[in-house]
C-alpha cells in the first residue's frame, strides 16, 4: 500500500486495484486516463483538510473506496466525468469523529454516470453536501445514503441532483435512509432536484426513525436476541458500501469486519 | 412430557377486549386445528403465545414445558422449541435471509453451525418447499409474493426445528399445488420430529392433507366448541352460521361498502 504525504497527481494509466493511505495532505488528485478501468480503495487519516480533484477521461471506469478514519476531517471533493466514464465511489466512516465532506460530481460529457454511496455512522457532527450535476445528455447519477445516528449525533445531509439545460434523457435518483437509535440526537436530510430540462428522470426517497418494532419482533420471534436484532437491522445500513468495488478480497474483508462488530 | 396448557387467557390490543378466557391443553405429538370466523381472536391468540408486543396480556396463564412463558421474552420463548408461522411476515430490507436464519440456528446452539452445514441443510430445505435457490442470497421477505413468504416461514419452521409450531393461515395465498408442497413439508416435520402444531385455517383442504387430532371453535375470544376432525367436516358443510345463535353471539356486521358517489377529478 502506497503512503501518500505530499501533495501530488496521481495518474492512472493501467488497469488494476490501487490501494492509499492519505495522511496530512492538503491536496490530492487522481487522473484515470481513457479506457482505463481502476479500483481504488483510498484510506484517510489523521487530522485532514483536503481538496481532492479526480477527472476520468472517456470511456474510463473508476471504483473507489474511501474509508474515511480520520480524528476530524474536512473535504472538498470535486470529480470531472467525460464521455461514456463511469464512477462509482464509496464514502465509509464508522468512526465517532466530525466530519465536513462536500462532493460534486460533474457529468459533463454525453453518457457519464456515477453511482455515490455514503455510509456513515455518527456519534459527533457530520455534514455532507453532495452534489451530482448533469451538465450533458444521457448523463446519469444515483445517490444512495445510510446513516446511523447514535446518541449526541448531529448528522445533516444535503443531497441535491441538478439537471442543466441540454442534459436532456437524463437520470437523477437518490435516497436517504437514517436510523435514528437514540432520542438525543439531530439527524437532517435535505433532498433537492433541480431540474431545467424536458425529457428527464428524477426521483428522491427519504426515511428517517427508529427501528420497527414490528421487525425487531419478527426477529426475535426465531431465537433471536434483542440486542443481536438490532444489531442484524442496524447491518442493513453498512452492507452497501461492500457493493462498490468489484475486488471480491476486498470486499470479504469489509463484510467480515461489518459482521465482526455486529458479533455474527 | 411437553405440554402447552393455556388458563383463563384474556388479551386485549388498543383497549378493545379480544381474548376472554380461552383455556387450551396440547400435550406432545399432537395437531390442535384453531377454527372461527374472522375477527373472534385466532391470531390474537397465537400472537399472544408468541409474545407480540403490541397485544397486552390482562390475566390468565401460559405454560410450556412447565415454564411460565409470559414470564419470557419473545426470543426466549422461539429458543425454548415455540414457532409461528406468520399470517404476514415482516419484510425486512437489508438483511440477507441466509444471514438471518444463520444467527436464528445460532441462537440455539453452542457452537455455531458450520457454513458448509449450514449451506447443506438450507438448500434442502429450499429444494423440499420448491424454491429457488438464489433466495437464500435475497432480502429477508423482501419483494416475496405472498406464496414465497409463507413458504419462506415453513423453511424457517424446518431449519429451526420447533417442538411447538403454530401456523397463522399459512395457507392463504397458495396455490393448490403450492399448498400440497406446504402442507406435505409440514407433515413430514410432525412423522419425523417430537412436534406439536396449532394451526389456524379456513380451508378444509389444508386440514384435510395435515388432519388435525383435535379442533377447536373460537367464537367471540372464547373456545366454544372442541372436537375431532368431524367438526371440520361439520364447518365446511354448515358454516358458522350456527355457532351464533347456539351462543348467543352477535353476528358481527358486514360494513357496507363506501361508495363514492362523485369523484372529486370529475367536477
Amino acid at each position: 500500500m502506497e503512503k501518500i504525504t505530499e501533495k501530488t497527481t496521481i495518474e492512472i494509466q493501467k488497469d488494476g486495484y490501487y490501494e492509499y493511505t492519505v495522511e496530512t495532505i492538503e491536496t490530492l488528485s487522481f487522473h484515470v486516463l481513457k479506457n482505463v478501468h481502476a479500483e481504488i480503495k483510498l484510506i484517510l487519516k489523521g487530522s485532514l483538510e483536503l481538496q481532492q480533484d479526480i477527472l476520468l477521461e472517456p470511456s474510463s471506469s473508476l471504483h473507489m473506496l474511501s474509508m474515511n478514519e480520520c480524528k476530524d476531517s474536512k473535504m472538498n471533493l470535486t470529480y470531472h466525468l467525460k464521455k461514456d466514464s463511469e464512477l462509482k465511489i464509496g464514502y465509509y466512516e464508522l468512526n465517532e469523529n466530525t466530519c465536513d465532506l462536500k462532493a460534486k460530481f460533474y457529468l459533463e460529457e454525453n453518457g457519464a454516470s456515477v453511482d455515490v454511496v455514503t455510509t456513515s455512522i455518527t456519534s459527533a457532527k457530520k455534514i455532507y453536501d453532495i452534489g451530482c450535476i448533469h451538465i450533458a445528455a444521457n448523463t446519469n447519477s444515483n445517490m444512495s445514503n445510510y446513516e446511523i445516528s447514535k446518541q449526541h449525533a448531529n448528522y445533516k445531509i444535503t443531497a441535491c441532483g441538478t439537471i442543466k439545460k441540454g442534459a436532456y434523457q437524463s437520470k437523477s435518483h437518490q435516497t436517504s435512509r437514517i436510523l435514528t437509535l437514540h432520542e438525543d440526537q439531530r439527524s437532517e436530510a435535505i433532498p433537492v432536484l433541480l431540474i431545467d430540462e424536458n425529457d428527464v428522470e428524477a426521483s428522491h426517497a427519504n426515511s428517517m426513525g427508529k427501528m420497527n418494532a414490528e421487525d425487531l419482533y419478527y426477529l426475535q420471534s426465531r431465537g433471536i436476541s434483542d440486542e443481536q436484532a438490532k444489531e442484524l437491522l442496524t447491518m442493513s445500513y453498512l452492507l452497501p458500501i461492500t457493493d462498490v468495488l468489484d475486488n471480491e478480497e476486498v470486499n470479504a474483508e469489509l463484510v467480515t469486519m461489518i459482521r465482526s462488530r455486529m458479533g455474527l | 412430557m411437553r405440554k402447552l396448557v393455556i388458563k383463563d387467557l384474556y388479551v386485549s390490543i388498543n383497549d378493545i377486549q379480544i381474548l376472554k378466557g380461552v383455556n387450551l391443553e396440547i400435550n406432545n405429538h399432537e395437531i390442535h386445528a384453531l377454527m372461527g370466523p374472522n375477527g373472534q381472536g385466532k391470531s390474537t391468540l397465537l400472537s399472544a403465545i408468541m409474545g407480540d408486543p403490541k397485544y397486552r396480556i390482562d390475566s390468565g396463564e401460559i405454560w410450556y414445558d412447565d415454564k411460565d412463558v409470559l414470564s419470557m421474552s419473545v426470543d426466549e420463548r422461539s429458543r425454548a422449541g415455540i414457532f409461528l408461522g406468520m399470517q404476514y411476515p415482516s419484510e425486512i430490507p437489508g438483511v440477507n435471509n441466509s444471514d438471518f436464519l444463520r444467527a436464528a440456528m445460532n441462537a440455539r446452539l453452542e457452537k455455531p453451525i458450520s457454513l458448509f452445514k449450514f449451506i447443506r441443510e438450507m438448500e434442502h430445505a429450499v429444494d423440499d418447499l420448491g424454491m429457488k435457490s438464489d433466495i437464500a442470497h435475497r432480502n429477508l421477505n423482501e419483494g416475496f409474493s405472498g406464496g414465497e413468504k409463507k413458504r419462506n416461514e415453513i423453511i424457517q419452521m424446518k431449519l429451526l426445528k420447533p417442538q411447538f409450531a403454530m401456523l397463522d393461515e399459512i395457507d392463504s395465498g397458495l396455490d393448490v399445488d403450492a399448498l400440497k408442497i406446504v402442507a406435505d413439508a409440514v407433515q413430514d416435520l410432525y412423522d419425523t420430529q417430537d412436534l406439536s402444531l396449532l394451526i389456524v385455517s379456513h380451508y378444509e383442504r389444508f386440514l384435510d392433507l395435515t388432519k388435525p387430532t383435535h379442533v377447536h371453535i373460537l367464537l367471540d375470544g372464547k373456545i366454544v366448541e372442541s372436537g375431532d376432525y368431524e367438526l371440520v367436516s361439520k364447518i365446511d358443510n354448515e358454516g358458522y352460521e350456527w355457532l351464533y345463535t347456539k351462543y348467543g353471539v352477535e353476528k358481527p356486521s358486514e360494513k357496507p361498502a363506501l361508495v363514492l358517489e362523485s369523484c372529486g377529478a370529475n367536477r
